[in-house]
């Protein structure tokens, strides 16, 4: 069944999300979390290779031989990792000495190799590219959350900038600078958010 | 053709790595002037930050004022290394650049020393693709702050000018702690910072030209 661009969008950013569902790209999610701009530019990266690997991808899928063809996508996503690292070491380098090997890694993320495995090697340009940017927005939506919580309890700011009255209110939360303050932020946001679909599947029986 | 022939598996393949080499090298390309001058950047504002200068602003051109004013670049005697000096009264201090193999890959930075290399007053991280939120912490303040002060022991072999005191609850002398879950990393640098060292050997240089910014 061939489906709509908004069923594409609703199921890549919440029914089937990369983060709380499929549990994907974690490596990244506990990693690059703890400052919302390094997040940002995380996510526009994922965005970015998603969505044009998957587009390529879709466009060759006639022409790709089928014995090859992870290697064809792995060949395809990592020459566009590749751009986006380039890009951010040109044009954001303070940002790109703490996320730079996360960029690297972004080859490996496995929402990347599904989606394109799973969907544009089977769909038409489009719907794929709509996949692809649903994709990465869908785990751009859960980092970013985590991100505005881990920041703002580790360092008291957003994007950089203090919280208002910070000195008066706030105290540092160490543990939401460190690698476990996103494990527990990750788990918080999973239970809430499955909970919420076995809450709405439960009042549509 | 044949999709599965060895033939079209190759010339598919060959085409993809053509088509997409050359995208990646044209943005490599368009981007140059961009890196060098990142990292020029770099270069100054961790200068900058060894030796604590005074900085107006935080532009490019800040910085690179900054070590135009404060600095002076010297050939060292030994080891063929190239020095910055500052000399302001008695306080004159003279930085190094070092280098070396992490645990992944190459290490790059600066020491800052007192004039008769005495005591480390400065030590900054240029360069470093250690593993973030272990190795990687080694550019971080508290990390690096603690070997200021540090008193390398001249008297001592050359791999032991400055040890790591690894699980000892203080410091004093020529000791500092590692990381913990970074030990590779903790003793890649150290062992780097002690063969600079190494060759800094006697110390008796002549200022030449300022350096460039």
């Amino acid at each position: 069944m061939v489906e709509s661009t908004r069923q594409t969008m609703i199921k890549a950013l919440w029914n089937e999300n990369p983060i709380f569902r499929q549990v994907l790209g974690i490596c990244s999610t506990l990693a690059v979390t703890n400052l919302l701009a390094n997040t940002l530019y995380m996510c526009l990266g994922v965005v970015f290779v998603t969505a044009f690997s998957n587009v390529t991808i879709s466009f060759l899928r006639n022409l790709i031989p089928r014995r090859t063809r992870m290697v064809i996508q792995v060949l395809i996503i990592a020459s566009y990792v590749m751009m986006a690292d380039t890009f951010i070491r040109a044009f954001a380098p303070d940002i790109h000495r703490f996320i730079g090997p996360y960029v690297g890694l972004i080859i490996t993320n496995c929402i990347i190799m599904g989606r394109a495995e799973a969907f544009a090697a089977s769909n038409r340009p489009w719907i794929s590219f709509v996949d692809g940017i649903a994709s990465g927005l869908g785990y751009a939506f859960v980092l970013i959350a985590i991100a505005v919580v881990r920041e703002s309890m580790g360092f008291g700011s957003l994007l950089g900038y203090p919280l208002p009255m910070r000195d008066v209110w706030w105290h540092s939360w160490t543990i939401m600078v460190m690698p476990p303050g996103a494990f527990f932020m990750l788990g918080i946001f999973t239970w809430v958010a499955r909970a919420r679909m076995l809450t709405a599947a439960g009042s549509e029986k | 053709m044949n999709k599965s022939s060895a033939a079209y598996v190759i010339l598919f393949t060959v085409g993809i790595c053509l088509v997409f080499g050359t995208g990646i090298s044209v943005l490599h390309q368009a981007t140059q002037d961009a890196l060098a001058r990142n990292s020029k950047l770099q270069k100054n504002r961790v200068l900058c930050e060894s030796f604590v200068l005074r900085v107006e602003g935080k532009s490019a051109e800040a910085y690179s004022e900054s070590v135009k004013r404060n600095l002076v670049e010297e050939e060292w005697p030994t080891g063929g290394r190239t020095a910055y000096r500052i000399r302001e009264g008695s306080n004159d201090r003279i930085g190094f650049e070092f280098s070396g193999q992490g645990f992944w890959d190459g290490i790059r930075g600066i020491v800052v020393l007192q004039g008769d290399l005495s005591r480390i007053t400065g030590l900054r991280i240029l360069e470093q693709k250690e593993t973030p939120g272990l190795g990687g912490r080694i550019e971080e303040d508290s990390f690096l702050r603690q070997f200021e002060g540090i008193a390398p022991d001249w008297q001592a072999p050359p791999m032991e000018r400055l040890v790591l005191n690894k699980g000892a609850s203080g410091r004093n002398g020529n000791r500092v702690d590692g990381i913990t879950g970074a030990t590779q990393t903790s003793v890649a640098l150290i062992r780097m910072l002690n063969l600079a060292l190494d060759s800094v050997g006697s110390p008796k240089p002549a200022p030449k030209e300022e350096a460039d910014g």
